[in-house]
């Protein structure tokens, strides 16, 4: 589904556009973020459990990538560990976007090699966009 | 009678009432002993267990007559001896230390040892007293509590996250232009919506505070520095309430301290930010730092509606609130303070106040300078 919005997105700024892999299991959260980062011309694939996440962003090979913490199947941590031994997605910033925030977890994510740590409820969809485009720049 | 022999009578009657009192205190001390719901075991200088009470033959499972006058070594044929004595390190150590135990058998349990050197004047020997004391509840209880604490968040957390986006997305005229009483309409809910996410945020900080694993990330920090990130983001407040920040910078440069920045952060902006709402219109909040060789004192000075002198006592508690900060802003937790000084007295450090009702208060905040 998500593919087929993508083909309608408009390239007239010609600059090539940036491939964000949104891994989120709630349905609405992620049809807020998907709406949202299109709007500002992201190219966008989602992952709705941890298997799924891990193979699109082999495959895909996205700029960058929003991942969820607990979410079903292989948990955003096991999925963050696993891209960051895979030679081919080590180099992708991987943002965790939960809403889990207890500093053990900050710190978890954090060493595991994420470029970020966001708490979802703390921040405003537009302002999660401004994060993602300062670290793709 | 002769005098001779009634001196002696006297005397041997003495004794036998001392020897009669001593067995009963010793019976008296055998009986508490006996009755504790801590294991106890008692080692004599040669090693060997002289006591062993029920509770003790019951945690370790082994039979207390059979185990008196032996070595804990001697015993260590037996499941729960044997991994007393390896926790001990092999060997009976006379001084006073704690130590953790796990036992996996029958069931598993947690235990928590703790070895006392007695000194026995009499006998000019020192013994040993091993307690042993389950706390196998309590371990269950932290970890439970660690998981419904993540599990809150998280559950709680997603749902607001959803109104959140959706409000602002609205706000935004994302999905169309909203007239200017729909706006005002779905901004008072966006606020509230804030204060329920703000509220979630506090329960967490409280349970982790509780947890006692709160300060994680200590780094040498200057604190103008985070000052100066504080106001940056207090400055839309501070507009909407129309309170002046002044910022006295500090002439020479500060000694740094070595804090959890972002705890720290939290305590400056949670305390400016009071310092804000409870001010008058026009009011200022003046923030100032100095130090001396031992500490580095903050002071946060607002005009606002000061502090009751009656409910000056409560004022770090949990879920306070004084009667007329509640009347002038009804949007606070109660939690705030507590959290403030929780976290500043884990760095060793302390928070004052002094307030006089309808002038003004002054936070101090006292942090130890980094040696």
């Amino acid at each position: 589904m998500e593919n087929e919005q993508n083909t309608n997105q408009p390239t007239e700024q010609g600059s090539k556009l940036a491939k964000v892999l949104v891994v989120e299991d709630d349905k609405f959260l992620r049809d807020l973020l998907v709406r949202k980062l299109k709007e500002e011309n992201f190219e966008i694939e989602t992952a709705i459990d941890g298997v799924e996440a891990i193979k699109k962003a082999d495959e895909w090979m996205p700029n960058l990538i929003l991942l969820d913490l607990i979410i079903p199947g292989l948990d955003g941590f096991e999925v963050l560990k696993q891209l960051k031994e895979n030679p081919n997605t080590n180099k992708i910033p991987t943002v965790i976007l939960s809403n889990l925030g207890q500093q053990e977890e900050i710190q978890k994510g954090m060493g595991l090699g994420a470029s970020d740590y966001l708490v979802k409820a703390h921040l405003t969809p537009g302002e999660i966009i401004d994060k993602v485009k300062g670290l793709l720049e | 009678m002769s005098e001779e022999k009634q001196k002696n009578m006297n005397n041997s009657s003495i004794q036998e009432t001392s020897c009669g009192e001593l067995i009963i205190e010793k019976q008296k001390k055998e009986t508490i002993i006996n009755s504790l719901t801590d294991g106890v075991l008692m080692i004599d200088e040669n090693q060997k267990i002289i006591l062993i009470n029920p509770q003790a033959e019951n945690f370790l499972n082994i039979d207390g007559e059979y185990s008196l006058n032996k070595t804990l070594d001697e015993v260590s044929n037996f499941y729960g001896p044997q991994k007393l004595h390896s926790i001990l390190g092999d060997k009976i150590d006379w001084t006073d230390k704690h130590y953790e135990m796990v036992l996996e058998e029958p069931l598993k349990r947690i235990f928590r040892v703790h070895t006392i050197p007695v000194k026995v004047k009499a006998q000019q020997s020192t013994e040993l007293m091993i307690i042993i004391d389950n706390i196998t509840r309590e371990k269950n209880i932290e970890r439970m509590k660690t998981e419904f604490v993540s599990l809150a968040a998280h559950q709680l957390r997603t749902p607001l996250s959803s109104v959140k986006w959706t409000l602002k997305m609205l706000l935004d005229g994302d999905v169309g232009k909203l007239t200017k009483d729909q706006k005002r309409f779905i901004e008072e809910g966006y606020q509230s919506n804030e204060r329920m996410i703000n509220l979630v945020g506090d329960l967490l900080s409280v349970a982790e505070i509780e947890e006692g694993r709160f300060l994680r990330n200590m780094t040498f920090q200057s604190m103008d520095k985070i000052i100066e990130e504080s106001l940056v983001a207090l400055y839309k407040v501070a507009k909407k309430n129309k309170v002046k920040l002044i910022f006295n910078h500090p002439k020479a440069s500060l000694p740094s301290v070595k804090v959890d920045a972002e705890k720290i952060e939290l305590v400056i902006r949670n305390i400016i930010d009071n310092a804000i709402r409870y001010n008058s219109k026009n009011g200022n909040v003046t923030i100032s730092i100095k130090h001396d060789k031992i500490n580095l004192e903050i002071t946060i000075s607002d005009t606002g509606i000061g502090i009751p002198k009656d409910q000056r006592g409560r004022l770090f508690n949990k879920f306070f609130r004084a009667s007329n900060a509640v009347k002038s802003d009804t949007t606070g937790t109660g939690l705030g303070l507590f959290i403030c000084k929780n976290i500043i007295k884990a760095h060793g450090g302390d928070i004052l106040f002094e307030s006089e009702e309808g002038r003004g208060s002054t936070f101090k905040i006292i942090l130890p300078i980094a040696k």
